[in-house]
C-alpha cells in the first residue's frame, strides 16, 4: 500500500479517493464546492465516458456528473495497492 | 409577508410548492426543472402569505440565469423555508449555513423524509433544530404528509442561532456527524440499473433502447387514440351533426365554407373531409382534438415518466462530449427533449446552460430542427399515406440538419461551450398520482393556448383564401417555394401560416395532393425556416432582440439551403 497522488479523471473506476488541491479558478473551485467537492473531501470513482467524456463521482452522499476538463483539475490522493508512483 | 422555498436543486421544492398552494407548477426528477419562480399564496394562522417557489441553487453565489433567479430572490425574502433532500443531508446543510447568515426567519424542512427512512438513514431533528436554532419539519411531499406542520412552523421561524466558523463545509461536517446515522445497506436494482445507465460499455445500448422504446410507445399509444377513439368519435358521432349543419347552410356559399369547409370530391360524391375541408367546425376541431391531442397526451405520458424516474441527466453524461461538438455539454439535450412537446418550454429550459453562447445555439438548434409534438402528430398524419419509411426519412433529415447546424454553429461562434456540471438524482420509480397531474397540466396548457390559436388559424386561412391574399402570396414567392424547392403555389400560405401554428400549417398541405418527396421538403421547411409566434416571443425574451434576430437569419438561410438541396438530390 502506497500514497499516492493522481488527478480525478486518473483513477479507475471504483477507486477511493480524498481531494487534496484543486488547479483551477476561484468560480470552479467555488462552484464544486457548493456541490460538496472541497479539499478533504472524500471521493469515489464511479465511471468514466469514453473519448474524453465526464466522469461520475459519489461525493457528499450524491453523485455527480463533471466534464472531463474539470476532473483533470482536481487533485486527489489515494490508497492503492497497484500503481506506478 | 414573502415565504420563499429555498434549496438545492432537485428536493422537491416544486411538488411542495403545489401541495400547499393548489397552484401547480411542473415538478420533475432532475435538478433544474424549475427555471422561473412561481408564486401562491398561503394561509398561514392569522395572515395570507405569499409563497414563491424558487429555482434550486446550490450556493448563494449564482453561477446560472436559473441560479441568479433564486439568489436575488432570497434577498427579499421575509421568511426562508429552507428545503433540504433528507437522504442527502451533508451537501444540502451548506446552502442552509450560507443562508444562515443572511439572518433572516428560516424554517427547515427534511423533505424525501420517507426515502431516507427506507434507505436507512437517521437523523435526530430535535438535536438538529436545537444546533441550528431553528425550526425542523420532516415531510414527504409526494404523500403531503408533514406539510400541516410546516405551516404551523413558519409561523415559529426565527433567524437561525448558530454561530458560523469559518469554513462551513468543517461546520456541516461536525453537524452532521452529531445529528446523523446511517445503516449500511445493499444496493437496490434502481440503483444497479442507475449504474449500468451510465457505464460506458452499457450506456449507450441501454439509452437505445429506452429512446427507442420511448418513441414506439408514442406512436402506438397515439395512434391507438386516434383510430380507437378521436376517429370514432368524430365520425360516428359529430359528422352527422356537421353534416346537418351543411345541409341547412346550402352546400357552398362564405358561411357554409367558413363553419363547414368546402365539400371534398370522394367515390360517392361530395362530402366533408375533416383534415382537408377546413372549416371551423370540421378540419378546425378535428386538427387539435383528434390529429394532435392524442400525441400530445402520448408524448408527455412518456416524457413525464422519464422525467420523473431521473433518466435525462444520465443521458446527458452519455452524450456530453458529442454534445460538445455541437457548441453545448450534455444538458443540452433537455430543452431538445422538452421541446419535442412544444418548444415554448423548450425555450424556457435553455436556462439549464450556464452560457450565453451555449443558450444562443441550442436556442436555435431547437427552434430549427426540433418539431413540436403539434406538428409532429400532423406530419405523421400526412405522411402515413407513404409508409412509415417517409416518417423516418424527415425525422432522420431533421437530425441530420440539426447535428450539421450544431457543428458549424460551434464552429463560427467564438468561445468554448463549458464543462458539464451535474448532480445525478438518483433513479425513483414515479408517482402515479403526481405524474397523471403532471400530463394532465401540460396538455391543459395546450387546450387552453393552442387550441384558440388553431381556431382563429382556421378562421383567417378562411378569410384570406376568400379576399385572394394567400393566392397573391404564393405568386410572390414562386421563384423560391415553386422554383427552388418543387413545391406547389400554394404551399407557399402553409409555410406562412407556420409562423402562427405549425399544426394549422400541415393540415393546409392535406387538400394539395403533395407526392412523397414534396411532403418531405414541406414538412422539412416548415419545421426549419422560423419558429412558431409563441416560440418566438419567448426567444426574443431569453436571447434578446439582437441574437434573435441572428437566429432568424439562420433559420431562414437553412430554410432555403435545405429545402433547396432535398429538391435537387431527391
Amino acid at each position: 500500500m502506497r500514497v499516492l497522488q493522481k488527478r480525478l479523471d486518473q483513477m479507475v473506476g471504483g477507486e477511493w479517493g480524498v481531494v487534496v488541491a484543486f488547479d483551477g479558478g476561484l468560480g470552479m473551485v467555488r462552484r464544486l464546492e457548493a456541490m460538496g467537492l472541497r479539499r478533504g473531501a472524500p471521493v469515489r470513482l464511479l465511471s468514466s465516458q469514453p473519448l474524453g467524456g465526464p466522469v461520475v463521482i459519489e461525493v457528499a452522499g450524491t453523485r455527480i456528473a463533471i466534464g472531463r476538463g474539470i476532473a483533470k483539475r482536481v487533485i486527489v490522493q489515494t490508497c492503492s495497492a497497484t500503481g506506478d508512483a | 409577508m414573502k415565504v420563499m422555498l429555498v434549496g438545492n436543486p432537485n428536493v422537491g421544492k416544486s411538488v411542495l410548492f403545489s401541495r400547499l398552494t393548489g397552484v401547480n407548477v411542473v415538478a420533475s426528477n432532475y435538478p433544474g426543472t424549475t427555471v422561473e419562480f412561481a408564486r401562491g399564496r398561503l394561509k398561514l394562522k392569522d395572515e395570507t402569505a405569499e409563497i414563491y417557489d424558487v429555482p434550486g441553487t446550490y450556493s448563494i453565489e449564482p453561477t446560472s440565469p436559473a441560479e441568479e433567479v433564486a439568489v436575488n430572490l432570497i434577498k427579499e425574502a421575509d421568511v426562508v423555508v429552507n428545503v433540504l433532500d433528507a437522504t442527502r443531508l451533508e451537501r444540502n446543510l451548506y446552502l442552509t449555513l450560507q443562508i444562515a447568515a443572511l439572518a433572516k426567519p428560516v424554517v427547515l424542512v427534511l423533505n424525501i423524509w420517507d426515502e431516507a427512512r427506507h434507505t436507512g438513514i437517521h437523523i435526530d431533528t430535535e438535536h438538529l433544530s436545537r444546533l441550528l436554532g431553528v425550526p425542523v419539519v420532516t415531510t414527504c411531499a409526494l404523500t403531503g404528509e408533514g406539510l400541516s406542520e410546516l405551516q404551523r412552523a413558519i409561523a415559529d421561524a426565527t433567524p437561525p442561532s448558530i454561530k458560523l466558523e469559518g469554513d462551513l463545509w468543517a461546520q456541516v461536517g461536525r453537524i452532521v456527524g452529531e445529528v446523523q446515522k446511517i445503516e449500511r445497506r445493499h444496493h437496490t436494482l434502481l440503483e444497479r440499473l442507475s449504474d449500468a445507465c451510465m457505464h460506458p460499455s452499457t450506456g449507450l445500448p441501454l439509452a437505445a433502447v429506452i429512446l427507442g422504446a420511448a418513441f414506439y410507445l408514442v406512436r402506438l399509444i397515439g395512434e391507438s387514440l386516434i383510430s380507437y377513439i378521436m376517429e370514432p368519435l368524430f365520425e360516428h358521432i359529430w359528422r352527422p351533426v356537421v353534416e346537418q349543419l351543411s345541409v341547412w347552410l346550402g352546400g357552398s356559399g362564405f358561411w357554409h365554407d367558413l363553419l363547414v369547409g368546402q365539400l371534398v370530391p370522394t367515390d360517392n360524391g361530395y362530402a366533408i373531409d375533416f383534415s382537408q375541408s377546413f372549416g371551423l367546425l370540421s378540419t378546425g376541431l378535428y386538427v387539435p382534438f383528434a390529429a394532435v391531442l392524442p400525441y400530445i397526451f402520448a408524448f408527455y405520458l412518456v416524457l413525464s415518466f422519464l422525467e420523473d424516474l431521473g433518466y435525462l441527466p444520465r443521458l446527458g453524461v452519455l452524450i456530453d462530449s458529442f454534445m460538445h461538438r455541437l457548441g453545448m455539454h450534455g444538458l443540452g439535450i433537455v430543452p431538445m427533449f422538452l421541446g419535442l412537446g412544444c418548444n415554448v418550454p423548450g425555450a424556457l429550459a435553455t436556462r439549464v446552460l450556464e452560457s450565453r453562447r451555449e443558450r444562443f445555439i441550442a436556442a436555435t438548434l431547437m427552434a430549427i430542427a426540433v418539431p413540436c409534438m403539434a406538428q409532429l402528430s400532423m406530419i405523421a398524419g400526412l405522411a402515413a399515406k407513404f409508409g412509415v419509411a417517409l416518417l423516418v426519412a424527415i425525422a432522420a433529415t431533421l437530425l441530420a440538419i440539426w447535428i450539421a447546424g450544431g457543428y458549424i454553429l460551434n464552429l463560427l461562434i467564438p468561445g468554448e461551450s463549458p464543462a458539464l456540471i451535474v448532480e445525478i438524482p438518483p433513479y425513483r420509480l414515479p408517482h402515479i398520482r403526481t405524474l397523471l397531474k403532471k400530463v394532465w397540466m401540460r396538455i391543459r396548457w395546450f387546450l387552453k393556448e393552442a387550441v384558440p390559436f388553431v381556431l382563429g388559424g382556421v378562421l383567417l386561412v378562411n378569410i384570406l383564401y376568400s379576399v385572394g391574399v394567400l393566392d397573391w402570396v404564393g405568386r410572390v414567392a414562386r421563384p423560391v417555394v415553386a422554383t427552388l424547392m418543387g413545391l406547389p403555389e400554394r404551399a407557399t400560405a402553409a409555410l406562412l401560416f407556420g409562423f402562427l401554428r405549425k399544426d394549422v400549417a400541415v393540415g393546409m398541405l392535406a387538400p394539395l395532393n403533395l407526392d412523397p418527396k414534396q411532403t418531405l421538403i414541406a414538412s422539412v421547411v416548415l419545421s426549419v425556416y422560423f419558429p412558431c409566434v409563441a416560440t418566438f416571443v419567448v426567444l426574443i425574451r431569453e436571447l434578446g432582440w439582437r441574437l434573435m434576430l441572428a437566429a432568424t437569419a439562420i433559420m431562414l438561410a437553412t430554410a432555403v439551403v435545405v429545402g433547396s438541396l432535398l429538391n435537387l438530390i431527391l
